[in-house]
C-alpha cells in the first residue's frame, strides 16, 4: 500500500464519516451540521486534488464553500434552535484583529507588490495565459486571479463577505429582540 | 496619459485606485468593530472619509482620453468618472444623516456603514466593466449590498419585509439578466469583450439570427429593474416605506446611478446589434414618466409619494441614454446629478417634517401651515422632484432631456416632458392646498426638537445638529441647482469623449456593409 492509497483512504473515509455525522447532528443542532458539511466539501476537494483535478477542486470549494454555505447560514439563522443553557462567553477579541490585519496585508501585497502584468492590448484577459507553455492549472489560475484581475477577485470576495454578513444581520434581530 | 495624485502611487495606475479605497476601509470598520466594545460611533467618520478621498482621486486625474487599465481590463473614460463621482457624492451625503439616525435610535449597527461602503464600491464597479463577465456581475455587486442595507437599519417588521421583497425581485431580475449574456457569448465564437463580440457577429454573419435578437430583450429586461423603470418599479415604494426616513434614499438612488452608469456600457454594446433596440427603452421611459407621476397622486403616505418621482425621473434619464450622443449623455449626467440632490433634499425635509408631526400620512398634515408656517414650507418645497415651479431644481432638467430626444429623432418622447410636468404641478398644488387649508390634522408635536436640540449647531456631535448639517447642503442644492443648469450641462458635454460614440459608428458602418452585401 503506497502513500497515495493511504491518502485516498484517509480522505474518503473522513468524508464518509463527516457525511454521516451531518445527518446525525443535523437533527439536534444545525450549526455543527453546517460545519461538518463544509468539512465534507473540503475533503472532497482534497480527493479531487489527489486525482490531479486541481481546477475542479478549486471550483468545488469556491462554489460550494462559498455560495452554498451562505445559503446554509441563512437557513441556520432562520431556524430557532435551543442554545442549551450556554451563555455567550466573551471570546478573546484579538483573533479578529489578527485575521483582519492578515487580510489587509494580503490586499496590500496583491495590489502593491505583485508583478505588474505586461501592457496589454484591447483584450487583456487571458491573452498572456496562452503563451505559457508549461504551467499547472493552479499556476495559470493564480496568475490570472492575482496578476490580471486582482480587483475583481477581491471584489468577488467582498460579495461573499457581504452575503455572509447580510444573512446574519437580516436574521439576527428576532421579534423578541 | 498623465498620472497625478494619490492614484499614481498604486502600480496598476490611476484607473482602479478609487475602487481600492473602500475595500480596506470596510475591512477596517469590521476589524475595529469586532475588537472594540461599546460605542461604534467612530465608524461613521471612516465611512465619510473614504468617499471624500475617493471623490478626490477621479477629480485629481481628470483626463481627456479613455484609458485601459492593465488590471481587470478596466476601460474608463470621463463619463464613467462622472458617474463614479456621483456615487461617491451620494455616499458622502448619506453619512451624517445615518449617523444621526443610529445615534437617536441607539441601534449602533456597524454593518450599516459597511454595507454602505460595499454598495458604494459596487456602484463604482460598472466603471471597470469592460467584458461580459464583469458587466453581468457589476450590478449584483451593488444590489446585493443594498438589499441588507435597507433592512438592517431598524428592528421593525416593515424593513425586513421590504428587504425580502427587494432581494427576491432583485434575484429574479438578475437571473433574467444573466440568461441574456450567453446569447452574446456563443454566436460570435466565445468572445467576452464588447468590441470582440460585435466583430465576431459581423464576421459570422449572425446579426439577423434569432439568438442575437433575444439577447437585447433579456438584458434590457434584467437591467431595467435596477433603476426601477415602470414594469419593475414595485420595489421602490416598499423600500421607501420600510426604511427609516433619514436613510431611506440610499438604496434606490445608488441603484439608479449605478444602473445608469452600467447602461451606458450595455447600450453601447446593444445599439449596433439592432436598429430597433431603442423601441423597448423608449416605451419603458414613456410608461415610467407618465405612471410615476400618476401613481404619486394616489399615495397617502408622504414617503410612498416621494418614491414615485424618482421613477418618473429615471424616464428622463433614459431619454438621454437612448439619444446616444454627447448631448444625450450630458443630459443624462446632469439629470442624474439633479436627481441625487433633489431626492435627498426632499427626503431630508420630509425627515425633519415627520419628526415634528410624528406621521408620514399626507392627510394628517392638513392645515399645519396655521400652526407653524416655516415647518409647512418644508414639504411645500419638497415635492420639487415631482416637478414643482421653476425656481426649484425639479423642472430644470426636463426641457433639456426633451430637446435631446428631439435632436435624436425620438419624437414620441418629446411631448412627455411637458405633459407630465402639468400632472406634477397639479399634484404639487394639491399638497400646498392641503397644507395651507383648514386645520384638521393632528396637533404638532411639542417643539422639543426646535427649542432644545436642533439649534445646537455649535456642538457638532449632537445628533440633531448632524441632521441639520446634512440637510443644509441638500436643501440649498435642491432648490438652487437648477439655476446652474447651463454650466453643468456644458461641462458635462465638453467632457464626454467622442470615442465611445465613434466606436459604435464604426461598427454600425460594418453592419451596414454586411447587410448591403
Amino acid at each position: 500500500m503506497n502513500n497515495s492509497t493511504i491518502l485516498f483512504g484517509v480522505l474518503s473515509s473522513l468524508a464518509l464519516v463527516s457525511g454521516g455525522l451531518v445527518v446525525r447532528s443535523g437533527a439536534l443542532n444545525p450549526v455543527p451540521a453546517v460545519f461538518l458539511f463544509l468539512l465534507v466539501f473540503v475533503l472532497c476537494s482534497g480527493l479531487l486534488v489527489w486525482l490531479d483535478l486541481d481546477f475542479f477542486a478549486m471550483i468545488f470549494l469556491v462554489v460550494y464553500a462559498g455560495a452554498m454555505v451562505v445559503f446554509f447560514l441563512f437557513v441556520v439563522m432562520m431556524c430557532t434552535f435551543r442554545r442549551e443553557g450556554r451563555e455567550h462567553e466573551v471570546a478573546p477579541r484579538h483573533t479578529e484583529f489578527v485575521v483582519g490585519l492578515l487580510f489587509l496585508s494580503h490586499l496590500w501585497l496583491v495590489l502593491e507588490r505583485s508583478p505588474r502584468p505586461p501592457t496589454p492590448s484591447a483584450y487583456p484577459i487571458g491573452e498572456h495565459c496562452g503563451h505559457v507553455t508549461s504551467a499547472t492549472h493552479l499556476d495559470t489560475l493564480g496568475t490570472l486571479l492575482y496578476t490580471h484581475v486582482p480587483l475583481l477577485f477581491i471584489g468577488s470576495g467582498l460579495i461573499l463577505l457581504v452575503a455572509l454578513l447580510g444573512a446574519i444581520v437580516l436574521t439576527v434581530h428576532t421579534p423578541g429582540d | 496619459m498623465t498620472e497625478l495624485g494619490f492614484g499614481s502611487r498604486l502600480p496598476y495606475g490611476s484607473t482602479i485606485s478609487p475602487e481600492c479605497i473602500p475595500i480596506p476601509s470596510s475591512i477596517i470598520i469590521l476589524m475595529i468593530d469586532s475588537t472594540h466594545e461599546g460605542d461604534t460611533y467612530w465608524s461613521y467618520p471612516i465611512s465619510l472619509t473614504c468617499p471624500v478621498i475617493g471623490i478626490m482621486v477621479p477629480l485629481s486625474q481628470w483626463r481627456e482620453e479613455p484609458i485601459i487599465s492593465p488590471a481587470c481590463g478596466a476601460q474608463t473614460n470621463t463619463c464613467d468618472d462622472i458617474f463614479q463621482s456621483s456615487i461617491l457624492l451620494r455616499s458622502i451625503l448619506r453619512a451624517p444623516l445615518s449617523a444621526e439616525h443610529f445615534q437617536c435610535t441607539e441601534m449602533a449597527v456597524t454593518e450599516s456603514p459597511f454595507f454602505a461602503l460595499a454598495a458604494t464600491l459596487g456602484g463604482m464597479f460598472p466603471r471597470c466593466a469592460s467584458d461580459l463577465v464583469t458587466i453581468s456581475v457589476a450590478p449584483e455587486r451593488s444590489s446585493l449590498c443594498l438589499h441588507p442595507s435597507s433592512g438592517c437599519t431598524s428592528r421593525d417588521v416593515r424593513p425586513s419585509e421590504a428587504t425580502v421583497k427587494y432581494s427576491l425581485l432583485g434575484g429574479t431580475s438578475s437571473s433574467i439578466l444573466v440568461h441574456g449574456f450567453p446569447w452574446l457569448y456563443g454566436p460570435p465564437g466565445g468572445e467576452v469583450q464588447p468590441w470582440g463580440i460585435l466583430n465576431g457577429i459581423v464576421e459570422s454573419k449572425m446579426q439577423n439570427s434569432a439568438g442575437i435578437s433575444i439577447a437585447p430583450v433579456r438584458i434590457m429586461a434584467g437591467i431595467v429593474f435596477k433603476p426601477s423603470l415602470v414594469p419593475y418599479h414595485q420595489w421602490t415604494p416598499d423600500v421607501y416605506e420600510g426604511s427609516p426616513t433619514p436613510v431611506v434614499a440610499f438604496p434606490p438612488v445608488t441603484s439608479k446611478v449605478a444602473a445608469s452608469g452600467l447602461a451606458t456600457r450595455i447600450f453601447n454594446l446593444l445599439s449596433p446589434l439592432s436598429g430597433e433596440w431603442h423601441l423597448l427603452p423608449e416605451i419603458l421611459a414613456i410608461l415610467s414618466t407618465i405612471l410615476g407621476n400618476l401613481i404619486a397622486i394616489a399615495q397617502k403616505s408622504m414617503k410612498r409619494m416621494l418614491a414615485y418621482p424618482p421613477i418618473s425621473q429615471i424616464g428622463y434619464i433614459t431619454i438621454g441614454l437612448i439619444a446616444g450622443n454627447p448631448s444625450g449623455y450630458a443630459s443624462m449626467l446632469t439629470y442624474t446629478l439633479f436627481h441625487i440632490f433633489v431626492n435627498l433634499g426632499a427626503l431630508a425635509r420630509i425627515a425633519l417634517f415627520s419628526s415634528r408631526t410624528g406621521t408620514d400620512s399626507i392627510r394628517d398634515c392638513a392645515g399645519s401651515c396655521g400652526q407653524d408656517p416655516l415647518l409647512a414650507l418644508r414639504p411645500t418645497l419638497s415635492p420639487s422632484p415631482l416637478g414643482g415651479f421653476p425656481p426649484l431644481s425639479g423642472p430644470f432638467g426636463k426641457p433639456y432631456s426633451s430637446w435631446c430626444g428631439r435632436q435624436a429623432g425620438l419624437y414620441p418622447l418629446v411631448p412627455i416632458g411637458p405633459l407630465t410636468s402639468v400632472i406634477s404641478i397639479y399634484h404639487h398644488s394639491k399638497i400646498i392646498k392641503l397644507l395651507m387649508g383648514e386645520r384638521g390634522g393632528r396637533k404638532l408635536a411639542t417643539p422639543r426638537t426646535i427649542n432644545k436640540r436642533i439649534p445646537s449647531l455649535s456642538s457638532p456631535h449632537t445628533p440633531e445638529s448632524l441632521i441639520e448639517l446634512g440637510t443644509m447642503p441638500r436643501v440649498v442644492a435642491s432648490t438652487t441647482l437648477g439655476l446652474t443648469m447651463n454650466p453643468v450641462t456644458t461641462t458635462a458635454r465638453d467632457n464626454i469623449p467622442n470615442q465611445i460614440f465613434a466606436h459604435t459608428a464604426t461598427i454600425l458602418m460594418d453592419f451596414g456593409e454586411m447587410s448591403s452585401e
